[in-house]
């Protein structure tokens, strides 16, 4: 009798751990989830753009380098998660690489080693089909490059991503 | 595309005479009849200063054909004033409100 009780003992003992453990790895992904930059501003941000900047419909958000003070400046995650927010676009800045490709940066000299740089082209790409793209040239660019520029966007159809913006903005 | 440069501008606005363009400015002069000629869309204004100091500027755009847009809006109030001026179109770093 006594055995038996212990063999029980044993045996709850085994299964409040294995639900202990169950617990406390549910928890942990659960954390770690929550954590994710996105899934953390998403639950815990207070306010979206529009709540905060603009109550009304008719103001158009543009997010400056993807809302710079929120995210790393000009890069993918960035543009992505500005509109998750609610920016109907995003404003970019565009300089060219040292080999000549259209890349998103405020300032190459100030290139950060962990940072990824997008080009011109994977920025449109991304922001396709979520909003517009206003594309700040920057003074370095001369007049023999701007035709890549032109043709880059030719290429992705952004004029449409522009116009798309521009009759929101009536009022103005 | 918005540039600082007008040069530049003049130079995308040739490769491609549709393209929407923006021209940059954040402070005085405004030259919004070169803008027009050129067949621009938008001004791109970067500091309340300028439409403090002429409260038609929106107006005389937006006769011209003209949008009016302002960066870089940090809070509700210079996005309340931006308004009562008539634009409605606002780049901004955040979507909290600095102070």
């Amino acid at each position: 009798m006594m055995n038996a009780n212990l063999g029980d003992k044993a045996y709850l003992q085994s299964i409040t751990r294995k639900k202990i453990l169950l617990l406390v790895g549910a928890l942990t992904l659960m954390g770690l989830f929550l954590f994710t930059p996105r899934v953390f501003r998403h639950f815990f941000s207070p306010h979206t753009s529009r709540q905060v900047l603009a109550s009304s419909p008719k103001v158009t958000i543009i997010a400056h380098r993807g809302f710079a003070r929120l995210f790393p400046e000009n890069t993918l995650p960035a543009f992505q998660g500005a509109y998750d927010l609610g920016a109907d676009g995003v404003e970019l800045d565009v300089q060219l690489s040292s080999d000549g490709v259209p890349v998103v940066i405020h300032d190459l000299s100030l290139a950060y080693k962990n940072t990824k740089i997008p080009t011109l082209k994977q920025a449109l790409s991304a922001s396709k089909s979520r909003g517009f793209v206003l594309i700040d040239l920057k003074e370095s660019i001369n007049s023999g490059t701007s035709t890549r520029y032109s043709r880059t966007c030719t290429q992705l159809k952004c004029k449409k991503m522009y116009v798309s913006w521009l009759p929101k903005t009536s009022s103005s | 595309m918005a540039a600082k440069n007008f040069v530049l501008l003049r130079t995308i606005r040739n490769l491609d005479p549709n393209l929407p363009l923006a021209e940059v400015v954040a402070a005085k002069p405004v030259n919004l009849r070169q803008l027009a000629d050129l067949g621009g869309d938008v001004l791109l204004v970067g500091s309340t200063k300028l439409y403090r100091s002429d409260p038609t500027l929106v107006t005389q755009a937006k006769n011209l054909g003209i949008k009016v847009a302002a960066w870089t809006i940090q809070n509700k109030e210079t996005a309340r004033e931006l308004q009562g001026y008539g634009i409605s179109t606002l780049i901004c770093d955040t979507t909290y409100e600095q102070n």
